[in-house]
């Protein structure tokens, strides 16, 4: 096994980030040398095509050249890593959604993005020298003059296009998720696994905003030349390029398909260096060491809720050392040495039970939090009221709610736990002994029915609902979004369990076993009663992935509540677990569990 | 043997399911094409005749069909020709395709066959069985491509069945799990959620998680991590093998240049080794915790066959070419005294040398297929060409021992199809053998000797 490293949460952050950038820019400076070298393609004199690419990729012209990229691409790394070290916010209705769209930090990253795009852009055009080198050249009708080189305006203009269209499309609308691999291979490995595939998809998703720039520079192209031209107090050729045969030119259409694909490949690049270091695993030391008090322990790293990245990496590594790492395992296991106690083995499981507790009541809150308030109201108070009016009204308010109950219904027939909440008899109980008597209190009541129905009925209207209504499932599906350290933890609190039957020599983890199989069967509950949460809507793609997300939370919940019960057998049955727990853990034992 | 026990073995084998894969319980492809010839033959039109064949048989059979027509009269002569020279692109085109992978030589079910741990694969009536790591449980894929699958104490057996699972070749259940199998096919892998608790006999095919990447078929390997949280999987006639998180169909594929497609890939009982044979001489042993292969080559031919001591300190393997049994030792912590040369050549445990036992019956030759039980105490062999199953007693102390147990013959004119070992039978070890005709028979082997019984002390202790 690999020696563990001692370091803080800060040195940690910085050494990644650093690694991710000089991998993207040494990656991105490979890149240009082999486009240069291609693009000086030359059949004819090849020593000198071979030559001519030598000279200018150790030319110090070239590289000063990059510097800039390469500015930017630290840049871009630096303020997309800040993704990961914040916990994302929960924006519960499409309003609060756009508000988070115009937040400070989009628009860095809109402007760094544009910027990133033109600067590669400018960057090729410089170094390819030819017709469109230059941004100026002298006129065709008049020698004296200097003219703007359209060819060289249009490219520059989709550097910035394509930066600002590749920001929406992909950091506004994509999946800002931090993706752990499978399994841990090394980092060239898995760079090296993915770059075909990459470039392939750059190639392809840099086609559609090509054929969206040329049909908007066929429109007002005419328009921002002179515009340019005007704040450049530059003459412009007569021949204007945003007619149709214009924009014909194919040595321009396949220098903008690949100055947008070099681009899009390099946001590509900087995120998967950004992923792989990021996501590399870490061996957190059980205890820290003398004389660096500021490492970060295992138990410290799980504690990180606020850094998630680190709290990522923490449970990952709880996992890896419970299924893989007999010399760590035999360190949490043991006593600390004056006193006895298992320090270590206590601070772990105290971090990971609270996580999963947590996570548990957060689901079971949303959950709730889900079922329609204001209606089950409106329910009870009309069988509140129904008595003492005439049987007509009754019966007319009755249908009403009837009807209203019957499309309420069709509009959350997903949601079965909320149906039941609405008709469970708790809250009948609860409001019918009230007495009816008309009083000042019971005028305000009914005002105040009325006003949150005018509310309702407000909310209910098609387009304040659609930005202000909360999202379904959304609260849910914010939480389900991040169960990703959960399912670590449970499983390697269960693996830790299977390993103690052999390896715990003091029953450190024996006195906690009936606290972890209880939390985690808790948490088993409460995911069954999202049973149908998020079955709707397959087409987009973060819901589906939030949805497979559950499935492998489910997963993990009985894969580890399996391993349990393999490894002890009938011996489960003599912990001291509470009575519903032991039949649910009976299920389990008997294998009737699906 | 003392008579109590014996009783008490019968008992907890008779409540295992009655298994018998019978020609009327298999409904293939083939009787479609028979009900077929039972309607008159209708005239159609040549091009509904090749749209439909292009729909159900491909291109190529469309090809075939134009360029050899039954009546020639019916297709125009320019037709023809034009349909013979695209045919012989298309075999161009593939000669080509074989050139820069050469490790593909065969392709479909002849590449199954040739890999498979089953013998006679095509006609095979059990194409392969497999038991549930923890309980009673059983899953036997029929040669119509169902997946059957028998637990004891219920007469329900849900038939897992869909129209893309096609060529069944392996099997494995999901370890800490009741119900999840996994099934390698032609058209990748179909992992099963089968409830124990429904009374469903045809889950459907929602029920089925499908792990798909193009290239990667006929899966011909499945195998789960013993934690159950990671599968993995490999195909002849890919160079890659794919390690999957099943719940969220994430994946990452592990390659390395050299030796061809995956044939057969198992997990170590303790999770820290992968075994990966390729259809070449090349096979690899990985490492888990870093996912780094370690390189072995044999002499010729390609790794047949393959399994795990239960502490995962000892591998097994057969090739296709020599009927020996090598066994190769991964020591688990470096000690002083382990001597580095020794621990790195594989050594010829077995020689399984064709004999002949008594009135004409063989025994030995190529291994087909090579079990070990959860304990470690026997280990079965089926052979390729010869009729009858071996079975040694293994002893593992400080070394591998070896040692002849028993042959087990069919009832008269069955051959052995596939064998495979009850996961969770306490008292000893209960070989399954699938045979031809279609029969599942339980082999319970138990040694009530106090060397067992030291044995499975020192096997614990071991391991």
């Amino acid at each position: 096994m690999k020696a563990t490293i001692n370091m803080s949460c800060r040195e940690i952050i910085i050494r990644r980030v650093t690694a991710a950038v000089c991998w993207s820019s040494a990656l991105q400076a490979v890149l240009l040398v082999t486009v240069l070298f291609l693009l000086n393609f030359n059949p004819l004199h090849p020593i000198l095509w071979i030559k001519q690419t030598a000279t200018l990729s150790v030319s110090l012209g070239t590289w000063l050249y990059f510097c800039p990229v390469g500015l930017a691409i630290c840049m871009q790394s630096i303020v997309s890593c800040k993704d990961f070290m914040e916990v994302r916010r929960y924006s519960g209705t499409r309003f609060a959604v756009y508000c988070n769209m115009f937040s400070f930090h989009n628009f860095i990253m809109v402007t760094l993005y544009t910027v990133t795009g033109a600067l590669v852009t400018w960057m090729h055009l410089s170094l390819l020298e030819g017709k469109y080198g230059k941004m100026f050249a002298i006129c065709s009708a008049d020698d004296s003059k200097m003219c703007l080189v359209e060819g060289y305006l249009f490219l520059m203009l989709n550097g910035f296009w394509i930066g600002m269209y590749f920001f929406v499309n992909d950091y506004v609308f994509g999946n800002k998720r931090l993706y752990f691999p499978v399994v841990q291979q090394f980092k060239f490995l898995q760079v090296k696994a993915e770059l075909q595939s990459l470039m392939k998809q750059a190639m392809i998703d840099s086609l559609s905003p090509s054929v969206y720039f040329v049909v908007i520079y066929y429109w007002n192209g005419g328009a921002i030349r002179g515009y340019i031209s005007d704040i450049l107090e530059c003459n412009v050729e007569e021949k204007s390029q945003d007619t149709i045969l214009g924009l014909m030119n194919t040595s321009e259409l396949f220098y903008l398909w690949l100055f947008s694909s070099i681009f899009i490949f390099t946001i590509y690049n900087i995120k998967l260096m950004l992923r792989v270091n990021l996501t590399e695993h870490i061996f957190f030391p059980i205890t820290s060491l003398v004389g660096n008090s500021n490492c970060l322990t295992l138990h410290q790293s799980l504690a990180m809720s606020d850094v998630p990245i680190i709290q990522y990496l923490g449970f990952l590594d709880l996992k890896v050392l419970a299924e893989k790492d007999y010399g760590r395992r035999e360190q949490l296991f043991t006593l600390s040495h004056p006193g006895g106690h298992p320090y270590n083995w206590n601070a772990v499981v105290e971090e990971t039970l609270k996580l999963i507790r947590k996570f548990t009541e957060d689901i079971n809150k949303a959950n709730t939090e889900t079922k329609p308030a204001p209606e089950s109201n409106e329910y009870v108070i009309t069988k509140d009221y129904s008595p003492s009016k005439s049987f007509a009204i009754a019966s007319s308010e009755n249908q009403g709610t009837f009807v209203s109950g019957m499309r309420n219904m069709s509009l959350r027939v997903h949601n079965m736990s909320d149906i039941s909440l609405c008709q469970s008899p708790s809250n009948f109980v609860h409001f019918q002994p009230r007495p009816f008597n008309v009083s000042q209190e019971s005028i305000l009541t009914i005002l105040r029915l009325y006003s949150t129905q005018a509310l309702d009925a407000l909310c209910r209207k098609p387009g304040i609902s659609f930005i202000f209504g909360d999202l379904p499932d959304a609260k849910v599906r914010y939480h389900l979004a991040q169960c990703q350290p959960v399912i670590w933890a449970i499983q390697g609190l269960s693996c830790l369990a299977a390993a103690s039957f052999k390896e715990d020599h003091y029953g450190v983890v024996q006195k906690d076993l009936p606290a972890i199989i209880t939390s985690v069967l808790q948490l088993k509950q409460s995911l069954d009663r999202l049973q149908k949460v998020g079955n709707y809507k397959r087409s987009q793609k973060t819901e589906h992935h939030d949805m497979k997300m559950k499935a492998a939370l489910r997963s993990a919940v009985k894969q580890s509540l399996y391993t349990v019960c393999v490894t002890f057998g009938e011996y489960v049955k003599d912990m001291s677990l509470s009575k519903e727990v032991l039949q649910q853990i009976q299920h389990f034992l008997n294998f009737r569990e699906g | 043997m003392n008579l109590a026990l014996l009783k008490q073995l019968d008992a907890r084998v008779t409540s295992h399911p009655r298994i018998a894969i019978t020609r009327d319980l298999l409904h293939s492809s083939i009787c479609r094409e028979d009900t077929r010839r039972i309607f008159l033959p209708v005239s159609e039109t040549l091009i509904k005749k090749v749209t439909n064949v292009w729909y159900k048989q491909g291109l190529v059979e469309a090809l075939h069909l134009v360029a050899e027509p039954q009546d020639s009269r019916e297709v125009p002569a320019a037709l023809q020709v034009i349909a013979a020279y695209m045919l012989k692109v298309i075999s161009g085109i593939n000669y080509v395709h074989s050139l820069f992978r050469p490790h593909i030589r065969e392709s479909g079910d002849k590449l199954i066959a040739a890999v498979s741990q089953t013998r006679a694969w095509p006609i095979s009536a059990v194409r392969c069985l497999a038991w549930h790591p923890h309980c009673t449980k059983l899953a036997v894929a029929a040669w119509d491509d169902s997946v059957h699958v028998y637990s004891s104490g219920t007469t329900l057996t849900p038939i897992l069945k869909c129209k893309s699972q096609r060529a069944v070749s392996c099997m494995a259940w999901r370890p800490m799990s009741a119900s999840e199998l996994a099934v390698g096919c032609d058209g990748g892998v179909f992992v099963w959620q089968v409830d124990p608790n429904s009374v469903v006999t045809r889950p459907s095919t929602s029920c089925a998680t499908v792990l798909q990447r193009p290239h990667h078929s006929p899966v011909t390997s499945v195998t789960w991590s013993p934690q159950g949280d990671i599968l993995l999987t490999a195909s002849a006639a890919d160079t890659a093998m794919y390690v999957w998180d099943v719940a969220m169909e994430k994946f990452v594929a592990l390659r390395r240049v050299g030796g061809g497609g995956l044939s057969l890939v198992t997990w170590s009982p303790d999770g820290s080794k992968v075994f990966a044979a390729t259809t070449g001489i090349i096979f690899r042993v990985w490492d888990t915790a870093q996912w780094t292969p370690e390189r072995w080559t044999i002499a010729s031919g390609h790794v047949q066959t393959a399994c795990w001591s239960p502490c995962g300190s000892i591998l097994l393997f057969a090739t296709s070419e020599e009927p020996i049994i090598y066994s190769l030792t991964f020591c688990q912590r470096e000690t002083v005294f382990q001597h580095d040369d020794a621990s790195k050549t594989a050594v010829s445990v077995v020689d399984l040398t064709e004999v002949e036992v008594n009135e004409g019956e063989r025994v030995g030759g190529i291994v087909e297929s090579m079990i070990w039980d959860t304990r470690g105490q026997h280990l079965a062999v089926l052979f390729k060409k010869t009729d009858l199953i071996a079975i040694f007693s293994t002893e593992l102390h400080v070394v591998l021992q070896v040692a002849p147990c028993c042959l087990v013959q069919g009832v008269s004119g069955e051959i052995p199809s596939c064998i495979g070992f009850q996961q969770n039978f306490e008292e000893g070890a209960c070989l399954t053998i699938a045979w031809s005709s279609g029969r599942v028979q339980y082999f319970p082997l138990v040694r009530t000797d106090l060397k067992s019984e030291r044995n499975i002390f020192q096997d614990s202790g071991a391991c």
